[in-house]
């Protein structure tokens, strides 16, 4: 299994903010822990560089998924040690965590492809948004002949449709 | 299989009748197959041209059983004989036929007699495609470009059909156009019939 794949990640330019803009960042990792697309928003306080910063999200999210299932008490399947690998959709998944400067929310497809939003503490529930957002990557990314899977995603497309419907979440 | 209850399986796929009237396919499983016989011929050519080149000839063959088939069926085999017949043909029937709707535009080119254009503000076929900087102009419409010259030489119109990008101001993605340069011999023929 190839972690971080070695393509450097510079995060794309950031879309002009509107003023009712909720959206801080979004982060879509592939399977492995390839970075496909960083996009912020609104994020005065950068304090890692982009690599790092990818790695220690992805990290996160691996060690909060596995931590949620191991910790579940409400499963009778048999649980791996804490830290084995899970599949998609094994154990209970969780999908958001809030602080009181920001919440993130998170949803993983079964094909393994992440998606973490980070949006103002007052937002609602979003997995009906993530969702969204998959179909989003689903029809400009997946159906598009000239992208590769498994790398940095760079369609024009998407970007500007992503920014669209960010804006546009309550 | 989905759908292997409601259609009756012919044996001979000669034996189905050619106006069995117009069936809808999914724009997901269309994209998709697309999206690979683009992928498919990426692998096969070295440069952008040679890769438009390609598309283009698969639409040529499209187009050359689309005009075929719709002469049979919609115009009761009467056949075009004028410019401008062929051109509003193409422009609704078999638009109709392969995307649900006519062709936003037909205008004729102002600067040579010879050309015309069919616009369209997105092509069905580009709806999910953004291509990326490096690029260069390629445009997948070639494969409709390639559809547009496979009727219009089976119809006796041999032209030079290509497909391009206008930007226009106020909307991000660019309009296509089909532009269709037509052989000396056709404008010609044209100017002989009066």
């Amino acid at each position: 299994m190839q972690f971080f794949g070695g393509s450097e990640i510079s995060p794309s330019p950031p879309a002009p903010a509107a003023s009712g803009n909720n959206g801080h960042m979004i982060y879509v990792f592939n399977r492995n822990g390839v970075c496909l697309l960083y996009r912020e928003w609104n994020r005065p306080l950068r304090t890692l560089d982009a690599q790092q910063d990818h790695k220690l999200m992805f990290g996160l999210l691996f060690s909060l998924k596995s931590l949620t299932a191991k910790m579940d008490p409400t499963s009778a399947a048999e649980k791996g040690n804490l830290g084995m690998p899970q599949l998609p959709g094994q154990g209970c998944s969780f999908h958001s965590f809030r602080t009181n400067t920001y919440k993130l929310s998170f949803m993983e497809s079964p094909s393994g492809i992440k998606i973490i939003l980070v949006t103002h503490p007052r937002t609602g529930d979003l997995r009906e948004s993530l969702k969204r957002i998959y179909n989003l990557y689903v029809d400009y990314v997946v159906k598009n002949p000239l992208y590769t899977p498994g790398s940095p995603i760079r369609c024009e497309l998407f970007n500007t449709t992503l920014d669209q419907y960010v804006r546009g979440i309550a | 299989m989905i759908g292997v209850g409601k259609v009756k399986q012919y044996g001979n796929v000669l034996d189905k009748p050619l106006n069995k009237g117009k069936q809808e396919v999914s724009l997901s499983a269309f994209a998709f197959l697309f999206s690979e016989l683009v992928q498919y011929n990426q692998t096969q050519v070295d440069n952008i041209g040679e890769l438009e080149r390609r598309l283009e000839d698969a639409g040529y063959a499209v187009g050359a059983r689309v005009l075929e088939l719709l002469c049979h069926r919609d115009k009761g085999n009467r056949r075009e004989t004028r410019l401008l017949g062929i051109l509003s043909f193409v422009h609704s029937t078999v638009w109709k036929v392969l995307f649900g709707k006519v062709a936003d535009s037909l205008e004729k080119g102002t600067e040579h007699e010879d050309e015309y254009m069919i616009s369209e503000k997105e092509l069905l076929v580009n709806k999910f495609i953004s291509i990326p900087k490096d690029m260069g102009t390629f445009n997948c419409g070639a494969f409709v470009a390639g559809i547009v010259r496979g009727v219009l030489d089976g119809a006796g119109f041999p032209a030079v059909v290509t497909a391009h990008f206008v930007p226009m101001e106020g909307q991000q993605r660019p309009r296509t156009t089909i532009l269709i340069k037509f052989a000396e011999e056709v404008l010609q023929r044209e100017a002989r019939l009066g």
